[in-house]
């Protein structure tokens, strides 16, 4: 099966790079860029990938999540095909690789604080939340496409991102934050903190899409009620 | 008097001994179901839904202890079906004391009375007496009359003789805050219980009436609006500080359903103690082959509404142990708390 990875940022990109075919989709437009390729490369799988903020408490820097489905606040929820999803699942299994497979929350802003964590936690029980998958997953749908999203984690539920990241909506506006947060010493710690957990979480993203990835590349069961493009 | 200092000190030397042998699951307490019998059939209960060949099944004195042994375990909490209808209940409970097992005899009351003259008051003894509501509401809940009266004064009996006695209440859709104010101050001040238990009701999907659960938000407001009372500070819960506010929704927790292991008649039960996937014939085979991953909240559909104590307390209590701060607090409500 032809796959094609969709990573919102270069950054995720970069993890992955040499191991497939991947887009960066950016944040804002992520379902237009995503249309745009499928209707280009044809995939027979979409694999959406990334990094996350976790919701659910039990998760730190590096656990990865699968996503059960897509949720986003006043849309209906997404199910990823279930032939396609429990052959990710056997895989993650047969090479003893840990995983959580849960609902993914999108959300339009960066999710920063830890009360606004809770607060998700509370009303959605997803286990993740970003700021893409929920477009990326109807993207895939709409073209008949099945997806799986695999996510892994950046920042703990018990943690808070740096106040400067507030806003955060693209690979540029990193720089930005930095400038900020040069003038706020009390984010440095946040700072730190964030960079030892994203070394964790780069060393796990291409490892599990990987994973993900050999699994949607050997033949399952389709469901037929989704046709094919 | 409220959770015995030696209670504590057990949970907390186990989980300390626990992690220093590097074990990421290990059990704080075993469920023990040693029947399924009930002489009620409440209207929120999923347990009791069995053949009657099953239900004339018993648990002998030597199976439960042999599965404490094999669980290792420091706390017992022997539910059921009612425990008290099984004929050989005082020699388990007394096997137990023997072993210094801390024993949690979870009963509706109806039988208490027959049993207390035949036991002894000891310090690794307590019988948790469920109550969800005063005389009305209680009632209705366990679909019989005169209950409530029944298990309030074998709760009197069980005070006047040394028993330690708790209480366990489930808060189900038809519970209002208000009726719960009403029920936890009667148990304080009135029968003076040394603790209080509370938990909303889990949706079995076997309950005779799935009216009477609620839905995850609505627990979170009616918890909020439980503990908003002003007496709030004189009910002394058997529970962590951390517990009651997730309760209220002020506190992240994921379930860690491996905490309290539930051993039944049929077996070990996977992979909860309110979830039935089937059963194992050992501890071991529980522990070790289960997928714990595939359960808690948001990660199965049917947790969703699941705030349980027996899947969310173990979480908290690892969480209390982990910091002293939270270990002071939990010490303060529990065995320092204090009626008006």
């Amino acid at each position: 099966m032809d796959v094609l990875i969709a990573t919102p940022t270069r950054r995720e990109a970069d993890a992955i790079a040499g191991r497939a075919r991947v887009i960066v989709t950016g944040t804002g437009g992520a379902a237009d860029e995503l249309t745009h390729a499928i209707k280009e490369q044809r995939p027979g799988v979409v694999i959406v990938a990334g990094y996350c903020g976790a919701l659910d408490p039990s998760l730190r820097a590096g656990d990865v999540v699968i996503s059960r489905m897509a949720a986003q606040a006043g849309s209906p929820e997404l199910l990823p095909e279930k032939g396609l999803i429990d052959h990710v699942r056997d895989e993650f299994h047969r090479r003893k690789s840990v995983f959580v497979y849960s609902r993914l929350l999108t959300t339009v802003h960066a999710v920063a604080s830890k009360s606004d964590k809770l607060a998700l936690w509370n009303e959605f029980g997803a286990a993740g939340v970003d700021m893409e998958t929920y477009p990326l997953a109807r993207a895939a749908e709409d073209a008949r496409i099945p997806w799986v999203a695999v996510r892994v984690v950046l920042d703990a539920a018990n943690t808070a991102l740096p106040a400067s990241l507030d806003g955060w909506q693209e690979d540029g506006d990193e720089r930005q934050a930095l400038k900020r947060a040069a003038l706020r010493p009390r984010e440095w710690q946040s700072y730190g903190r964030l960079g030892l957990a994203y070394r964790r979480a780069s060393k796990a993203l291409p490892r599990a899409v990987a994973i993900v990835r050999a699994a949607a590349q050997q033949p399952w069961e389709r469901d037929l009620s989704l046709p094919l493009v | 008097m409220g959770i015995p200092a030696s209670e504590a000190f057990a949970v907390s030397t186990h989980i300390l001994k626990q992690r220093i042998k590097g074990n990421k699951r290990y059990p704080l307490v075993m469920m023990l179901e040693p029947l399924w019998r009930c002489n009620l059939a409440c209207v929120g209960c999923g347990k009791i839904q069995h053949s009657e060949e099953i239900l004339g099944t018993y648990m002998s004195p030597q199976e439960c202890w042999d599965a404490a042994d094999e669980c290792g375990a420091p706390i017992i909490s022997i539910a059921g079906g009612e425990p008290l209808i099984h004929p050989q209940i005082g020699e388990i409970i007394n096997g137990f004391i023997e072993r210094k097992k801390f024993l949690h005899v979870c009963t509706n009351g109806l039988l208490l009375e027959r049993w207390l003259p035949r036991l002894e008051p000891s310090k690794y003894l307590t019988f948790t007496v469920h109550i969800d509501g005063m005389r009305e509401l209680h009632d209705e809940m366990v679909d019989r009359k005169g209950v409530f009266d029944k298990a309030v004064a074998g709760i009197r009996e069980a005070k006047r003789r040394g028993f330690r006695v708790s209480t366990n209440t489930t808060v189900f859709a038809d519970s209002s805050p208000e009726q719960m104010r009403e029920l936890f101050n009667f148990l304080m001040d009135d029968l003076d219980v040394d603790g209080m238990q509370v938990s909303p009701g889990y949706d079995y999907p076997k309950a005779p009436n799935q009216k009477v659960f609620l839905q995850r938000p609505q627990m979170i407001e009616t918890f909020r609006q439980i503990f908003a009372f002003p007496e709030r500070k004189h009910w002394r819960f058997f529970q962590t500080p951390i517990f009651l506010e997730f309760l209220e929704g002020k506190t992240a927790m994921q379930c860690t359903a491996w905490g309290n292991p539930t051993r039944t008649v049929m077996g070990w039960q996977r992979p909860c103690y309110l979830m039935n996937e089937g059963y194992v014939k050992t501890f071991d085979e529980l522990i070790n082959e289960t997928e714990w991953d595939r359960y808690g909240y948001g990660r199965d559909s049917r947790c969703t509404n699941c705030m349980a104590h027996c899947g969310y307390e173990a979480t908290a209590v690892k969480a209390t142990i982990a910091s002293p701060l939270e270990g002071v607090r939990a010490a303060i409500s529990t065995m320092g708390g204090k009626k008006a």
